[in-house]
């Protein structure tokens, strides 16, 4: 049954086409008819009328089987044909592009050769009129032009210049012809055009216009159109003496072995009118650029004062001021570049390039430089100056005038990009190096600008992560080397490590504290851990007891053990940290957990995070309150009550000498001198911060009662004769002067009888 | 009928007689026929390009099976078709819904 060729119809086969789709096509609908002329069949058994009515029904198979070979082919076709139209879009574009440059060649050919027509018919012209000129005679300085037209290439002579009578810059040479040096052949100076004789003669002298000569290393011309103008020869020449003069080309100039007083010159030729710029580099680095113009028929000789070689270098002493509290912490780094200023000498400046810029590292606690490193062919590589003591922490710098400029560079590592401040601002204009000093054999003690301070602190307030979020301020830092583990950590490690040494800093009070003794007693010593805290500052820790503290130790922690590690010192030992619950436990050897072992000698600490009021950076509370004379010394003298948190001013309650305070060095004392204590004040930090030893100073805190004295810790202000105090226990510094929260008191200063 | 409507319909018709299992052209044309109570009629002119362009969208997977000396073009869905199919089916039922709700109240009215 149906002997149909289906695919009669299809166009022929293409080389795109899937090489099964017409037998497919013809199999499927051959299935489908061979399907129809079953069930027809069925019905009467005819088989002829079968096939008639399943071709009836069917419509036409090929026309079908067609359609279904153009749809699957559509795609195909479209594709062809969109392929094809932008293949003929791309030629005729690209047959009008080459038409139009071709078009537009054409155009500048002609223009260049009518220029060039122009060009030589002038030349001709200018040629005739000089022809018809007499022959000039050779006068002092000025060029002499030969008169032959066929004889030699015109050229002209410069002429040297005795000592005394030195041309002023710009001016003619005026040497008589008997002391002008002999005319070189023509076949040495070459051919200069007679309508361009400019010609620039550069005489180098050091200091002053009187100095000794100088040979450059290098001296070039270059004109506005980017052209670089050949040094053509230099010379020797001798001024005062009879020695006959030498001639010394660029490479090879030297003064040794000859006598008498010489100008070393360059000079350059065949100078089209042009405003040029003049580079001149010395032996030893230093250069300078200059603009010169040349016109035409104006030789110039110029000289040129170059400064003294700059090599030698002295040792500087450098420290950073005291800096605030909150730059003391470990994410902070200070760093000067310093490199040797540019030299004035009349307008013309000279850089130097051999001199490197030195970058000096600073400890931001100590003000100590800890690193110096120095831009070199092979690198930058730093020198570790923190071995070495104070006093001998020098950096070696250029003699004489020295810029410099301070960065301080935020140093979170890995989780977010590394801030970096710069003062001044560098700019494209001027690199920031502003700020001039005299570098000899001296000291300088450098400030960071207030300005430039509170810039950062703005920046670093408003950049401040969440608690939680990890500060890995200490990954980077050289000087805090010790914290992280010696061995490698992986990335996740490292985070978590800055996350637990971010969460170990600041202050923690102990509220249990027990010690494994050798004879395997545990002993729990109230008396002895009551009232006393451990502080983490960057890598270092220490204990505290009321105003006694410990010396910093440095400390290191591996989150990677279970139970994390921390090393104090020499003491090893393990701790866990929840939240604000501490536990350390650590001995000569490493307690194997964080309990006491029988056997091992060991102490056992439960610490509890101490909690600050409304700190900017509650983690940022200083550990140590370093004395600071000169904010104590401005405390200095005797302070009278004027208000109380009770609002109880003057003698109420208390006279006025038992409210007033005498303040003398570190010490305090109360005005009827029944109390005594230490005082410190921090006058780096704003506002500035003060610890007080004794809540009994001042009486009028506690006036009933002060046997029940405490340490204080507070924020003071002076506004002239005015000092307010707002103060609070130890551990609770207040951030403001916040009198709803904490007793603000207000004392005016006694006058001096 | 309106024939947008009615194309629609025909491609829902089609993957819903496929999506009882693999099956091929003719017998999709008479599960079609015979389920509508002979309503729809589909003609060889609709149903193979449609099955064609169905399984070009990828909502059908065919596979070829001998029978009888012949081969034979198997259809069933593929998880994007059985994914328009409930599409169409929801919208379908939607406009369904619709238009008996319109005509069901004028019949109230009238």
């Amino acid at each position: 049954m149906l002997p149909l060729d289906l695919l009669a119809d299809l166009p022929e086969p293409s080389d795109d086409e899937p090489s099964s789709l017409r037998a497919d096509i013809a199999d499927e609908l051959a299935d489908h008819l061979q399907c129809a002329f079953r069930r027809e069949v069925l019905k009467d058994g005819d088989a002829a009328a079968a096939q008639r009515r399943a071709l009836d029904r069917f419509g036409d198979p090929k026309q079908l089987a067609r359609r279904l070979w153009r749809q699957a082919m559509w795609s195909r076709i479209m594709r062809q044909r969109i392929v094809s139209g932008l293949q003929w879009m791309v030629a005729v574009t690209a047959m009008l592009i080459s038409g139009a440059v071709f078009w537009q060649q054409s155009q500048l050919l002609a223009e260049l050769r009518h220029a060039r027509q122009e060009d030589a018919a002038e030349r001709q012209a200018l040629t005739a009129k000089l022809d018809r000129l007499e022959l000039p005679t050779a006068t002092a300085g000025m060029p002499v032009y030969p008169s032959s037209p066929s004889g030699p290439p015109p050229t002209y002579e410069y002429s040297a210049t005795p000592v005394g009578s030195e041309p002023t810059p710009g001016a003619y040479a005026s040497t008589p012809q008997s002391e002008m040096e002999s005319p070189p052949g023509p076949s040495e100076y070459g051919q200069l055009p007679l309508s361009r004789p400019a010609l620039l003669t550069l005489s180098f002298v050091q200091e002053t216009e009187d100095g000794p000569p100088v040979s450059p290393r290098s001296v070039s011309l270059t004109s506005s159109d980017g052209g670089e103008h050949i040094e053509e020869r230099s010379s020797l020449i001798a001024l005062n003496t009879n020695v006959p003069p030498r001639i010394e080309y660029p490479n090879g100039r030297t003064a040794a072995g000859a006598e008498g007083v010489y100008r070393i010159k360059s000079v350059f030729r065949s100078l089209e009118p042009d405003l040029y710029q003049l580079r001149i580099e010395l032996d030893d680095g230093q250069w300078s650029e200059r603009l010169v113009s040349i016109r035409d028929e104006k030789p110039q000789e110029l000289t040129i004062v170059c400064p003294g070689p700059r090599t030698k270098k002295a040792p500087v002493s450098m420290s950073i001021k005291p800096l605030p509290d909150w730059m003391q912490k470990k994410r902070f780094e200070i760093e000067v570049e310093v490199r040797a200023a540019p030299i004035e000498i009349g307008q013309a400046k000279w850089a130097t390039s051999s001199l490197p810029t030195q970058s000096i590292r600073f400890d931001a606690r100590t003000g100590l430089p800890v690193a110096i490193s120095a831009m070199t062919t092979r690198g930058s590589p730093e020198l570790d100056l923190r071995d070495l003591p104070a006093e001998e922490r020098r950096v070696f710098l250029p003699v004489g005038a020295v810029a410099y400029r301070f960065e301080v560079n935020e140093r979170p590592v890995e989780v977010r990009p590394v801030r970096v401040y710069q003062w001044p601002e560098s700019s494209l204009a001027e690199d920031g190096f502003r700020h001039v000093i005299e570098a000899h054999d001296n000291t300088w003690e450098l400030e960071l600008p207030q300005e430039f301070l509170e810039e950062v602190a703005r920046d670093v307030r408003a950049s401040e992560p969440p608690p939680s979020d990890p500060l890995p301020a200490a990954a980077a830092d050289p000087a805090h080397e010790g914290v992280l583990p010696a061995q490698p950590v992986s990335a996740p490690d490292v985070s978590k490590q800055l996350r637990i040494l971010d969460q170990l800093q600041g202050r923690w009070m102990v509220i249990d504290g027990r010690a494994m003794m050798q004879g395997g007693n545990v002993v729990a010593n109230k008396n002895e851990y009551a009232g006393m805290s451990f502080f983490f500052h960057g890598n270092t820790a220490f204990s505290a007891k009321g105003l006694e503290r410990g010396d910093p130790l440095p400390f290191s922690i591996d989150v990677t053990k279970n139970p994390m590690w921390i090393d104090l010192d020499a003491m090893k030992g393990t701790f866990r940290l929840e939240n604000d619950s501490l536990t350390i436990c650590f001995g000569i050897e490493r307690p194997p957990g964080l309990d006491l072992a029988q056997g091992i000698q060991a102490e056992r600490y439960v610490l509890k995070r101490a909690v600050l009021h409304d700190e900017p950076d509650k983690r940022a509370e200083p550990a140590e309150q370093r004395p600071d004379p000169l904010a104590q010394r401005k405390l200095e003298g005797a302070w009278i009550p004027l208000a109380s948190p009770e609002g109880r001013t003057q003698v109420q309650g208390v006279s006025i000498e038992a409210g007033t305070i005498i303040i003398a060095g570190d010490r305090a004392t109360r005005g009827d001198g029944k109390v005594e204590c230490k005082i410190a004040v921090n006058g780096a930090t704003l506002p500035w911060r003060i610890d007080i030893g004794s809540s009994a100073l001042l009486s009028i805190y506690n006036p009933d009662d002060p046997s029940e004295e405490e340490p204080l810790e507070g924020i003071v202000r002076l506004e002239g004769d005015t000092l307010t105090m707002c103060l609070a226990p130890a551990g609770q510094r207040p951030a403001k002067f916040d009198e709803e929260n904490f007793p603000v008191f207000v004392f005016k200063r006694k006058a001096q009888p | 009928m309106d024939s947008r409507l009615l194309w629609g319909v025909v491609e829902m018709l089609i993957l819903e007689a496929i999506s009882h299992g693999p099956t091929y052209g003719y017998e999709i044309a008479q599960g079609v026929m015979s389920e509508s109570n002979g309503y729809f009629e589909l003609k060889e002119g609709s149903l193979y390009p449609a099955l064609h362009r169905l399984e070009e969208q990828k909502y059908l997977l065919s596979s070829w099976q001998e029978v009888d000396g012949r081969r034979r073009k198997y259809y069933r869905l593929s998880a994007s078709g059985k994914k328009a199919l409930e599409t169409k089916k929801a919208a379908w039922r939607a406009f369904a819904k619709g238009v008996e709700g319109v005509l069901g109240a004028q019949l109230t009215t009238s």
